[in-house]
């Protein structure tokens, strides 16, 4: 009877399809987690374009469950780096879903996650496609500009400092050219002296001639009185500067004290600073580490955009064929995960501190979701951390929003600013910091708030600053104990720009001027001080050699002064001349006595 | 080899000769016209060309009514369009549609499209009419086509063939 029913059957066609059938099925069975890993590494390498590797892959067809171990993505700007590793991950898929070649992750669990572990071989792929891009961010000029403002002008005070402005100053140039003058002045005099005297003596020991022999030299006589009459003059005429030294003296010393008032105005103009920018000196401190994190934010922001899924509409019009498609129920997007809980461990400031939180909303369609894709964390333990990030694509605009908020955030000791410029260590501690992100569109908003109480800083070395100023760099900077700091966000994706504010520049710029001004005053007093001394020994030598330069003339003088007064009484100080009778008397007295 | 190269031409042969019973041929039309009216893209198509190769139904009859109606299955698109429109929108038939949806056995055989739904209602519509009409050509036709075509020596050879093949006899 039974073969009678089924004798419509070709057996002898339909027996080799189900043995088929069934050797797929098998295949189906045994090559599935092979094909699943294989599918899950070739997607993984190429949206991070380094390596991805699974330990073991193993899943559950019918319950619609995939379990992965020690998941490995290697990161493609450090090969014997990974960006992310896990050590379990279970995910549980929608069976039905899968029959409508839908993945739905409903529940799962990845435990064990680490980011940035080292490697022990390379996670280079053989094919690179893209260049890495080194080219300077769009914040670097903003924060080099800033920070070179600050430090020229740290670069200026420290070449002012620095420079040897004794061969600038007015005073020790005049004291040296007055001393230089007194000194030809003083060989002039003596010279003159000399010469007065040697002449005396020869007009006396002519005169002596003409005494032995009177009637020979008796035409002699009006010349000699000639020449008495002009060492007369001479004698007269040095009597009268040597009157005047004391004068010149006086006016030497006057301009020595003008030269004095011109090096001091001068020290005043030279060790003048303008107050040290705050702004500046903000940015170059803190600008740095703000630029950079909140570059890194943007490109990881713009490349999950970048692997966001496309157009809505281009995968409707792609499923159009012949005849019309109708779904019952609202559409849902191929690949979506409803939750999946996150356990990692991070290192923060040397700290290992662990996190739970969960994924939830992630979907190639996320129009058709009615939630938008986030994503928290919350640190376990002593440290409050809280991390919410929301990306919501359903719209025609993508929004996404991040919020962190840390009240004791621990903080590795390190260098703000530039170590060719300004550049100050930043002792570890804990600060207390929130970030509110918003990016609608391409357009960038939100603030970041920053507040640090044990904050530490000290000077780097740098051989090119002046060691003075280094030192009140330094006693500025100890003077600092917290800091706190608001920053506005603003711009693009592409193009971020940022505006700090914060009384750290401006109380560090205070203190660096006033500390800077302080340093100048000494440097200037030091230095007209030394002036001031070298003027003043300069003055009393001076005074000394005046005083013993008319002594000394003087009384080589007087002689000269006896001796033509003697002379000039035989020339006859009654105008008719010398008469030789008057000379034989006259001569028989002192003079000619030799 | 050559047995393997022959084996549609021994098979059309058959097909032509075969000592199928009207109801055989009849039934392999109808299967045939359902075929060729549905389009090919989905499980349908492909259960329903498995059940005509696995039944002992007319073969060739069958191919005559896929080819025949796979041209007019194009043309009566758009009215198959809006009658699997209608069919699937129906309020009546909508829990029906959604549980084979959402079981997702409709997505996979093709019964969420409106053109394979609508080609589905008309090939039931013809089926009893087109199973009327071929039986009825099985009767006066097919036994008179036979004996012309065992006149031809090829044909008579290539039948041969066909029986030799089935039996184990390879050349």
């Amino acid at each position: 009877m039974g073969d009678r029913q089924l004798k419509f059957i070709r057996w002898k066609y339909v027996a080799p399809r189900i043995m088929m059938l069934a050797m797929l099925a098998i295949s189906v069975r045994f090559g599935c987690d092979p094909l699943l890993e294989w599918a899950i590494v070739t997607s993984g390498q190429s949206a991070t374009g380094a390596k991805v590797e699974i330990a073991e892959l193993t899943s559950w067809i019918r319950a619609g469950k995939i379990e992965l171990r020690d998941l490995q993505v290697a990161n493609p700007d450090a090969v014997m780096r990974n960006l992310v590793q896990a050590d379990h991950i279970v995910l549980q898929l929608d069976s039905l879903a899968l029959l409508h070649n839908r993945v739905v992750v409903t529940n799962g669990a990845i435990t064990g996650i680490e980011l940035d572990t080292e490697r022990s071989t390379s996670g280079e792929l053989v094919v690179i496609d893209d260049a890495i891009d080194d080219a300077p961010s769009a914040l670097d000029p903003l924060v080099a500009k800033a920070g070179d403002l600050a430090s020229d002008w740290l670069d200026e005070a420290s070449k002012r400092l620095d420079a040897d402005l004794v061969d600038q100053l007015q005073t020790p140039q005049v004291a040296e050219s007055l001393s230089e003058k007194w000194q030809s002045k003083a060989d002039a005099l003596r010279s003159r002296t000399n010469q007065l005297k040697l002449r005396g003596q020869k007009l006396a020991e002519e005169f002596r001639d003409i005494k032995k022999n009177p009637l020979r030299g008796v035409e002699r006589i009006p010349q000699l009185q000639a020449e008495l009459k002009t060492n007369q003059m001479e004698l007269q005429s040095l009597q009268q500067e040597i009157k005047g030294l004391p004068q010149q003296a006086e006016t030497d010393h006057q301009a020595l004290l003008a030269a004095r008032q011109q090096d001091e105005a001068f020290l005043r103009k030279q060790f003048e600073f303008e107050q040290l920018n705050g702004d500046n000196l903000t940015q170059i401190l803190l600008g740095q580490s703000v630029a950079e994190k909140l570059q890194e934010a943007c490109e990881w922001i713009a490349w999950a955009r970048k692997k966001a899924p496309g157009n809505a509409a281009k995968q409707l019009a792609s499923q159009r064929g012949r005849g019309t498609m109708v779904t019952y129920g609202r559409a849902r997007p191929q690949f979506e995960v409803r939750h999946l809980g996150v356990e990692l461990t991070a290192q923060i400031a040397g700290q290992e501190l662990q996190f739970v939180g969960y994924v939830s909303g992630i979907s190639s369609a996320p129009q058709l979701l009615e939630e938008p894709a986030r994503m928290e964390i919350a640190a376990l333990g002593d440290v409050p951390m809280k991390l919410l990030m929301v990306s919501d694509h359903r719209g025609h605009v993508p929004c996404e929003e991040l919020h962190f908020d840390c009240p004791a955030l621990p903080m590795e000791g390190r260098t703000l600013g530039s170590g060719e410029k300004l550049a100050v260590d930043l002792a570890p501690g804990t600060a207390d910091l929130s970030v509110d992100l918003q990016l609608v569109g391409d357009s960038l908003s939100g603030q970041i708030n920053f507040a640090q109480q044990d904050f530490r800083l000290s000077p780097c070395s740098n051989p090119k600053v002046n060691k003075h100023l280094a030192t009140v760099l330094g006693e500025a900077l100890g003077k600092i104990e917290q800091v706190t700091a608001k920053v506005e966000l603003a711009g693009t994706l592409t193009k971020p720009q940022f505006k700090i504010n914060s009384p750290l520049g401006t109380q560090l710029a205070s203190e660096i001027s006033t500390a800077v001004a302080k340093l100048a005053r000494v440097r200037g007093e030091t230095l007209l001080a030394e002036t001031t001394s070298k003027m003043n020994s300069q003055l009393e030598k001076l005074n000394a050699t005046k005083s013993a330069l008319q002594q000394e003339l003087l009384s080589n003088l007087g002689e000269n002064q006896k001796l033509f007064e003697d002379l000039a009484s035989l020339s006859g100080t009654n105008g008719r001349g010398l008469s030789v009778p008057q000379l034989g008397s006259t001569l028989g007295k002192q003079i000619l006595r030799k | 080899m050559i047995t393997y190269l022959l084996r549609p031409v021994r098979q059309f042969a058959q097909a032509l000769v075969a000592n199928d019973s009207p109801n055989q041929v009849a039934w392999g039309f109808v299967l045939g016209m359902v075929i060729g009216l549905v389009p090919k893209g989905n499980l349908l198509a492909i259960l329903l060309g498995m059940i005509l190769l696995s039944l002992r139904v007319n073969k060739s009859a069958g191919l005559v009514g896929v080819g025949l109606f796979a041209f007019v299955g194009m043309l009566l698109d758009p009215l198959a369009h809006r009658i699997g429109t209608l069919v699937l929108v129906w309020e009546p038939l909508r829990p029906l549609n959604a549980l084979l949806y959402e079981s997702a056995v409709s997505p996979w055989l093709g019964l969420n499209n409106t053109v394979v739904v609508g080609q589905v209602v008309i090939a039931l519509y013809l089926a009893y009419p087109a199973f009327r009409l071929s039986h009825l050509f099985a009767i006066r036709v097919q036994a008179r086509v036979s004996r012309w075509l065992l006149r031809f020596r090829a044909v008579r050879w290539l039948r041969g063939l066909e029986i030799g093949t089935q039996w184990g006899i390879d050349s």
